[in-house]
């Protein structure tokens, strides 16, 4: 079982109108992939020299922003868009779900679905008949699936292609981003539907902007910037460094925002930082520190603790205002610093009491 | 049905063939493909897809009410000639605007799911041909007022349909992928279609010599209905028009198959 790109290159023709106003010089290149000339012709690189291999039980999760290219290497996997350059191979087919208007009947029942769904899978209409039950307990539709599918909301539409999809698919599995934006009672579903699936040793590439759900059901990820690989390896690794980027820009942000609107002196009245003893709200019993610098300009914080050596360490980050909910490593003696993040400046300290 | 091998510099023709091959292995995804379309355009009547068979029984009556006033042939003639007539024209013209929209049409499944593009050009014919046995009923009603002697070359019609048959396959390998590049070329099929109808004898018959005549020597529109035509007006086999069909056919597929293998790549990209 193996599923390979070896310097995988899509580019996407630029399709223009005689009338379209369309400026090459000055293309913005914070979405999107490279625009380049091909024959003449204006092209998108949409993926750039993407290369990887996947063996037997592999979950490959996808992260980048918007336009990075998710998509595109998930329908070239799929045999949807062909190669511009480099291979794409596999022993098996590929089945994937991209988005629950394609590939769908909106007029058809569930039921008209399932069949075509399973004859474009290779299954003859037996194979489809008996796994019809097994897709409408998963699905949980009920009679539903006698309606046409535009009669079903997003969520239902979804929790149905995603049965179909899991039900029919050959053993390499590609998925959509869309996948990690149903209710929790589905996502709890998915994760459990995944799982079994891996346990057959079967391959699975699935582009989310949900890392939590990434962390739960991938092994290792692929970081996907402008259509090249920015990081591949381990989950824990690629998400880190992934998030790391994502808070860097956030604090780009906030330290523009410092050069327009500097922070104000925070007056000796205002408690910028304290602790509340906690017990209620779900939570077990403890405490939970809180900071509110929001009206003196401040964007973005980091709070930390001193450790019994005099050491600073992290405890989270955030806004200019929030709270945080500390677990029974509590000890009375503790210090608490607020920092603003635009300057390492302490605006706030507590030590706790006991 | 995937492709679980994409290599590069494989022959754009062995490729080719591999999608037909495909394609024509799956004969149920196609066939339940197109029931959808027919059952989607007529969802929620009451007649159903009868309506089909009505309203081209309408059209035949009000044409032959109106337009054999003005015919020299006598009225059952000239009906028969209309029924069999526009029968095949509404075939040949409906197939042509979907052979072009054939692919368009698909765009959800063509960027959904990887199936090899042949299934939606045999998915827009068979459509077609779903709508046409219907109208080829009426057609067979009709001919029960048929003006000449029943003899055995009525079932040179026969071979006639077959040639029909080929005509829609290529027709849509052509044309489908040639619209999803040119958008105009949709409205340009669309409006000539339009004007052939009235350059070929649908409403009128030729006659012997003339303009009219010479029009419909060289509009291929009219050899195509004289293969199904005239063998079961007339019980004759009109070889000019099958020596046309013929070459028409065999330029199609050539046409066709040069589309088809040099698009397939780049028609997800396309659409």
């Amino acid at each position: 079982m193996y599923l390979e790109c070896n310097g995988l290159t899509v580019d996407f023709p630029v399709r223009k109108g005689p009338k379209d106003p369309f400026d090459f010089e000055s293309h913005n290149l914070e979405t999107g992939g490279e625009i380049i000339a091909v024959d003449g012709k204006p092209h998108v690189r949409a993926l750039d020299d993407v290369s990887f291999a996947l063996g037997a039980g592999d979950r490959l999760g996808l992260v980048g922003h918007n336009g990075s290219g998710k998509s595109t290497l998930l329908r070239a996997l799929c045999g949807i868009y062909h190669p511009s350059r480099g291979s794409v191979r596999s022993d098996h087919d590929v089945s994937g779900i991209f988005n629950i208007h394609l590939g769908f009947r909106p007029e058809a029942s569930g039921y008209r679905n399932i069949l075509l769904k399973g004859l474009i899978a290779g299954r003859t209409h037996a194979e489809i008949a008996a796994a019809v039950p097994g897709i409408a307990e998963f699905a949980g539709l009920g009679p539903y699936l006698h309606l046409p599918m535009h009669a079903y909301s997003q969520g239902m539409a979804m929790r149905l292609a995603f049965a179909i999809t899991t039900a029919f698919a050959n053993h390499i599995l590609v998925m959509d981003e869309w996948i990690g934006a149903g209710d929790v009672n589905f996502q709890d579903k998915v994760v459990e539907r995944m799982n079994s699936f891996f346990e057959s040793a079967d391959i699975c590439v699935i582009a989310s902007h949900n890392n939590r759900l990434l962390r739960k059901i991938t092994n290792r990820c692929l970081w996907l910037d402008a259509g090249r690989v920015r990081a591949h390896g381990p989950t824990e690794e690629v998400l880190n460094a992934y998030e790391a980027e994502a808070m860097s820009i956030k604090l780009e942000a906030a330290r523009q925002a410092a050069l327009l609107r500097p922070r104000l002196e925070i007056p000796a009245t205002h408690r910028a930082l304290w602790l509340a003893p906690s017990g209620h709200g779900g939570l077990a019993d403890g405490h939970v520190l809180a900071w509110d610098a929001s009206d003196y300009n401040v964007s973005s914080v980091r709070l930390s603790v001193i450790g019994d050596a005099g050491n600073e360490q992290m405890i989270c980050t955030g806004i200019g205002r929030g709270s945080k909910f500390l677990g029974p490593w509590l000890k009375p003696g503790m210090a608490f610093l607020l920092r603003d993040n635009v300057d390492d400046a302490v605006i706030g300290r507590v030590v706790f009491e006991g | 049905m995937h492709q679980s091998q994409t290599v590069r510099g494989a022959s754009p023709w062995s490729a080719a063939w591999q999608d037909w091959k495909q394609a024509i292995r799956v004969p149920a995804l196609w066939m339940n493909l197109a029931l959808e379309d027919l059952r989607d355009r007529y969802r929620r009547t009451v007649l159903g897809v009868a309506w089909i068979a009505i309203s081209f029984a309408l059209f035949v009556a009000v044409k032959v009410l109106v337009f054999g006033q003005m015919s020299v042939a006598s009225t059952r003639e000239f009906a028969i000639f209309v029924t069999i007539g526009f029968g095949a024209w509404s075939f040949i013209s409906s197939m042509v605007t979907d052979a072009c929209g054939a692919y368009l049409h698909s765009r959800a499944w063509i960027l959904g799911t990887a199936v090899p593009y042949p299934v939606y050009l045999l998915q827009a014919a068979l459509r077609n041909w779903m709508v046409f046995s219907l109208v080829l009923l009426v057609m067979a009603v009709a001919l029960f007022w048929k003006p000449t002697p029943w003899t055995p070359a009525a079932f040179l019609a026969i071979p006639g349909l077959l040639a029909y048959f080929v005509t829609s396959v290529w027709l849509s390998a052509l044309l489908a992928p040639l619209c999803v590049r040119y958008h105009d070329l949709l409205h340009a099929v669309q409006t000539s279609m339009r004007l052939m109808f009235f350059i070929t004898p649908i409403l009128w018959m030729p006659g012997q010599s003339g303009v009219l005549a010479e029009l419909a020597r060289i509009n291929p529109m009219t050899h195509y209905l004289a293969i199904v035509r005239d063998p079961l007006l007339y019980n004759h086999w009109p070889a000019t028009s099958w020596r046309v069909v013929g070459l028409v056919n065999a330029l199609g597929i050539v046409a066709a198959a040069i589309t088809y293998a040099s698009t397939r790549r780049k028609i997800a990209f396309w659409i």
